[in-house]
């Protein structure tokens, strides 16, 4: 695996948002504070601070999943995957890049987010590794999943994978108790949002800043822990580079 | 370099038969043709050689590896037929990235880049953003890329569709350059053959998926069945004269005149001469590249 290919990788694809400033002002700011406002305003004081997870998780997990899917649909289409395919590329070292590109255009939203959050005295981080380590988690899960979609669904059809990719997105995001605490969904469902990532990126991030999502630090541990290496077998000797489009 | 194409089919979502059973060896080849009309299947043949696509059936392999393998990737540059660029990248900052990911050092894609830069005239661009540049320029930075990394076989899909005839010209003179220089292999997908013959070495033609004929462009023009093509324009309508040849058609005042060889040719002069109080003009061309293979693909042979 060579660092520098993943370095190269990274910044090809996160070139686009860090050149395009308008877009890139959007995202950092108009996007999280458009979402972050109305939650807030809607929300029992009590549950703020929940609100304040969510909008880190979904600005994480739903930016960094779309944009991985979308930036091999587009490649499909636009064909430009031709060009890295017939390199000594490794699908893993793509994916790793996606990571990167991900990482630095999702980077200063979050820290908009947190630095916001944090002056209006939402948010009070008191484990900063076990924070990172949620965001860095956030960011890796997010983009395999992703990755794993566009290159399963092998149609050239751009729309169609956009639109699993949000649906996805969506299901990850909205259906899981992120915004509020998991004690207000019914005993089946709080089952299912468990067995959901989501929640576990929450609880990570949740620990670290005195939100209790009432489950235990070991269990989201040990459940990321086989979702990442599950994740990253997959797209390390399951997928190849071939018959992409 | 070797490469060996055994019985390759591809047959695309269990009906689309692109490739029908494809075989040939090249053996140090330097420039190799690969013609033959749209949906022939040039391009998926390409495309299972560089490694993007699994044959149906069969195998390619490269200096006795699978083109799947990273070292044989190594060796590649490719030059898709058509395949957009990173828009909002410069031209520099593209090149310098691909080189990365091809696996050079930093001083080493720095190099390389230049060097690409200057091979394909690219200077006063380097700094521009890709989405700025005309089409043919982003034909030619996708032509550049595949360049980088000084690769051993190149796949260079109709490389110089969309250029203007003087770019072209100078474009097959840096590629032939670049071949002989760094004893490189290039698979050249183009349907200008008459532009590339006197620089390949062999020639592929692909029809109906099959490959119909496989050898030198010498070989690819004796198929056409004359060497010389003598058209006599008369001074009148007439008859026209007895020619001691055994191939001419006549039609109005211009007798067309089809030559085997070079004797023959010499006896056609002579007899010229001997009427050339009827003759108004002489014009002599061989036959192009272009006439055989329509020749090769009209009989529809099989090598």
């Amino acid at each position: 695996m060579k660092l520098l290919r993943i370095y190269a990788i990274g910044m090809m694809y996160a070139m686009w948002m860090l050149k395009n400033k308008l877009f890139y002002i959007y995202l950092t700011l108009f996007f999280p504070i458009s979402i972050l406002i109305p939650f807030y305003l809607i929300t029992p004081e009590e549950n703020r601070p929940y609100v304040a997870i969510g909008t880190i998780v979904l600005t994480l997990l739903s930016n960094s999943l779309v944009t991985a899917c979308q930036d091999l649909a587009m490649d499909k289409l636009l064909k430009r995957i031709a060009v890295i395919l017939t390199t000594p590329v490794t699908p893993i070292e793509y994916f790793l890049g996606q990571v990167l590109s991900n990482a630095l255009q999702t980077f200063p939203a979050i820290t908009t987010i947190v630095l916001t959050l944090y002056i209006v005295r939402l948010l009070n981080i008191t484990n900063i590794p076990l924070f990172i380590a949620g965001l860095t988690l956030g960011w890796y899960l997010a983009t395999s999943i992703g990755f794993i979609i566009a290159v399963t669904l092998r149609a050239r059809d751009y729309q169609s994978i956009v639109i699993v990719s949000n649906v996805i997105a969506f299901i990850l995001v909205f259906l899981v108790p992120i915004y509020y605490p998991p004690t207000h969904l019914p005993g089946p469902l709080r089952n299912v949002a468990i067995a959901l990532p989501t929640l576990h990126i929450a609880n990570l991030l949740g620990l670290a800043s005195n939100v209790n999502y009432y489950i235990d630090l070991t269990t989201s541990i040990i459940y990321l822990a086989v979702l990442t290496s599950s994740l990253t077998f997959i797209v390390s000797k399951r997928i190849k580079f071939k018959d992409l489009y | 370099m070797r490469i060996y194409v055994r019985d390759v089919w591809k047959v695309y979502g269990g009906s689309v038969i692109a490739l029908r059973g494809v075989s040939f060896e090249l053996v140090d080849s330097r420039l190799v043709i690969l013609a033959g009309p749209n949906g022939a299947g040039k391009t998926t043949l390409v495309r299972v050689m560089d490694g993007e696509l699994s044959p149906t059936k069969g195998y390619v392999s490269i200096d006795g590896l699978s083109p799947d393998e990273a070292r044989v990737k190594g060796l590649f540059g490719v030059m898709p037929q058509e395949a957009e660029l990173h828009e909002y990248l410069t031209v520099r900052e593209y090149l310098y990235y691909l080189s990365l990911i091809k696996g050079l050092s930093r001083s080493d894609a720095r190099r390389e880049v230049n060097r690409v830069i200057d091979d394909f005239m690219l200077h006063e661009y380097a700094k521009r953003k890709i989405r700025e540049l005309s089409g043919g320029f982003k034909r030619r930075v996708l032509l550049a890329q595949a360049f980088l990394g000084t690769p051993q076989l190149l796949f260079l899909d109709e490389p110089t569709v969309g250029l203007d005839p003087e770019m072209r010209v100078k474009l097959w003179r840096v590629i032939t350059k670049y071949l002989n220089d760094y004893g490189a292999t290039a698979i050249l997908v183009t349907h200008y053959l008459d532009e590339v013959k006197g620089y390949a070495d062999k020639v592929l033609l692909l029809h109906k998926g099959k490959l119909v004929f496989m050898g030198t462009p010498k070989e690819l023009l004796d198929r056409v069945g004359y060497r010389y093509r003598v058209r006599i324009r008369l001074t009148s309508k007439s008859e026209g004269p007895d020619i001691p040849v055994t191939k001419y058609f006549i039609r109005d005042s211009e007798v067309e005149v089809f030559v085997h060889d070079d004797e023959e040719l010499l006896n056609l002069m002579y007899f010229i001469r001997t009427i050339k109080d009827i003759v108004a003009e002489v014009v002599i061309d061989r036959p192009s590249l272009e006439e055989s293979y329509m020749e090769v693909l009209r009989l529809g042979e099989v090598t």
